[in-house]
């Protein structure tokens, strides 16, 4: 039993001389190799074996490079996609956020001429003229009315006149403290004394709730002229003289009728107006 | 004979990954699929095995790195059979076992080719970049010794699978 156990040991013992008697041949012979590598002028020969090895390793290699090289290809092209998707997003928005700019610039230049036109219309105008923004005015149209945002508190009146830079909008309707409604000459409850500026006509224009407004009783004894602007006359105490109304756009004239009646292009665009002077001295009468 | 033909394709196979695409890697430093392989069959086959897999594993790679023949061969050897040595000691089966094995060879592997570029005299050291590469590389290598592992695994299976003549004969007939 103890020869036994003696015998496994030193076999255990021999076959670890082996193993590290392996790694010491394997050393040996690694540094023989590099000593007589070194000692070459191009430190490097390969010989027959490496030149077989690297004969069959090099095109499997060569594969395998051009198959990193598809990869990589295809890589650079997501990451590109991706960068550029990434740099469209961006510019869109820059995009987007210049455009908001720009309509905002405009907005504030054409707000700035229509200002400077009020003002130099309000030169013009005799008593005090207040400046409202319109702030609302009714979606279906059914009403010829506007609000604005100046009301009692500064100094806004009932059936004060209200103006713009190229003529009359119409006359304060409701008056609260903040805020005002403006009843438009297009609205079918406005009627505006008025006169042919040259022919000195004298006549009323009445709201339709169209566009276009409707002159009527001027005198049948002289004809009126298309493209004849109509003038406020100053007549009812409303409205100041001399204010723009609109121009002749058609004239109506029937046999049996005692005045003659007529088409007026109101000299404001309606529609479209966003700021207006409110005349709240000068007006005689309210 | 087999299975010794298969581990020399699977480390040529490493050889020609490491050169055409590890090398590629936009890593900060590039893993070293020869080392953990060399290091995987020192701690499962042993001292001998260790250091004749890291010799072949060398000379491959010494081969295809263009470098005078023999200093890859030193320092895979020398970790091979390093790694081969404490196989009785070390718990491999363990999550971190691998990693640590794989981190301690890739010290050990680039302090022998340190000193064998040195003690040759090839060409000065980049000793700055050095403890980084090293750091990034042992972590790079810890990675791969799951996949290494499994290559191994699955050449020594293929090398020990028997094939019975007569089923080839009958292919062979028809």
């Amino acid at each position: 039993m103890a020869s036994t156990v003696h015998r496994t040991t030193l076999t255990r013992m021999h076959d670890g001389r082996r193993r590290w008697l392996v790694v010491g041949v394997l050393l040996l012979g690694a540094l023989a190799l590099l000593t007589s590598q070194v000692r070459r002028p191009d430190r490097r020969v390969v010989g027959p074996l490496g030149t077989l090895v690297l004969s069959v390793l090099a095109p499997v290699q060569g594969v395998l490079a051009r198959g990193a090289d598809a990869v990589a290809r295809f890589w650079q092209l997501y990451t590109e996609i991706g960068r550029l998707r990434a740099e469209n997003t961006r510019l869109r928005e820059e995009v987007q956020r210049l455009s908001g700019e720009v309509g905002r610039l405009r907005e504030q230049a054409q707000a700035t001429q229509r200002l400077e036109r009020l003002l130099a219309f309000r030169q013009q105008l005799p008593g005090r003229a207040l400046g409202a923004r319109v702030i609302g005015r009714d979606s279906r149209a059914w009403f010829a009315v506007l609000l604005v945002d100046r009301g009692a508190r500064d100094g806004v009146r009932r059936n004060d006149p209200v103006v713009a830079a190229e003529g009359l909008v119409g006359r304060v309707l409701t008056v609260t403290s903040g805020s005002a409604q403006v009843l438009l000459i297009s609205d079918p409850r406005s009627a505006v004394g008025v006169i042919l500026q040259q022919s000195r006509e004298a006549g009323v224009v009445e709201g339709q709730g169209q566009r276009l407004l409707r002159l009527k009783y001027v005198s049948r004894e002289r004809e009126i002229p298309l493209g004849e602007t109509v003038v406020t006359s100053g007549h009812g105490g409303l409205y100041p003289r001399g204010i723009p109304v609109g121009t002749v756009v058609s004239v109506v004239r029937e046999q049996a009728a005692l005045y003659q009646e007529a088409l007026i292009r109101p000299s404001v665009r309606l529609d479209h107006v966003e700021e207006v002077l409110i005349l709240v001295e000068g007006s005689p009468d309210r | 004979m087999r299975r010794a033909l298969l581990l020399g394709g699977v480390l040529a196979l490493a050889t020609m990954v490491d050169g055409a695409w590890l090398s590629r890697l936009p890593l900060p430093a590039a893993p070293d699929l020869l080392l953990v392989l060399v290091v995987a069959l020192g701690v499962r086959r042993g001292v001998a095995q260790g250091a004749v897999a890291g010799a072949a594993a060398g000379y491959l790679r010494d081969l295809v790195a263009g470098g005078p023949v023999g200093v890859y061969v030193l320092v895979y050897l020398v970790v091979g059979a390093a790694a081969g040595s404490v196989m009785a000691s070390l718990d491999v089966d363990h999550p971190t076992g691998p990693l640590v094995i794989a981190g301690a060879a890739t010290v050990l592997g680039t302090a022998v080719g340190a000193g064998v570029v040195l003690a040759a005299g090839l060409g000065p050291l980049p000793w700055s970049p050095l403890a980084w590469q090293l750091t990034a590389g042992a972590t790079m290598n810890a990675l791969l010794v799951r996949p290494a592992e499994a290559a191994l695994r699955w050449a020594e299976r293929v090398g020990q699978r028997r094939y019975p003549a007569r089923a080839l004969r009958f292919r062979g007939v028809r």
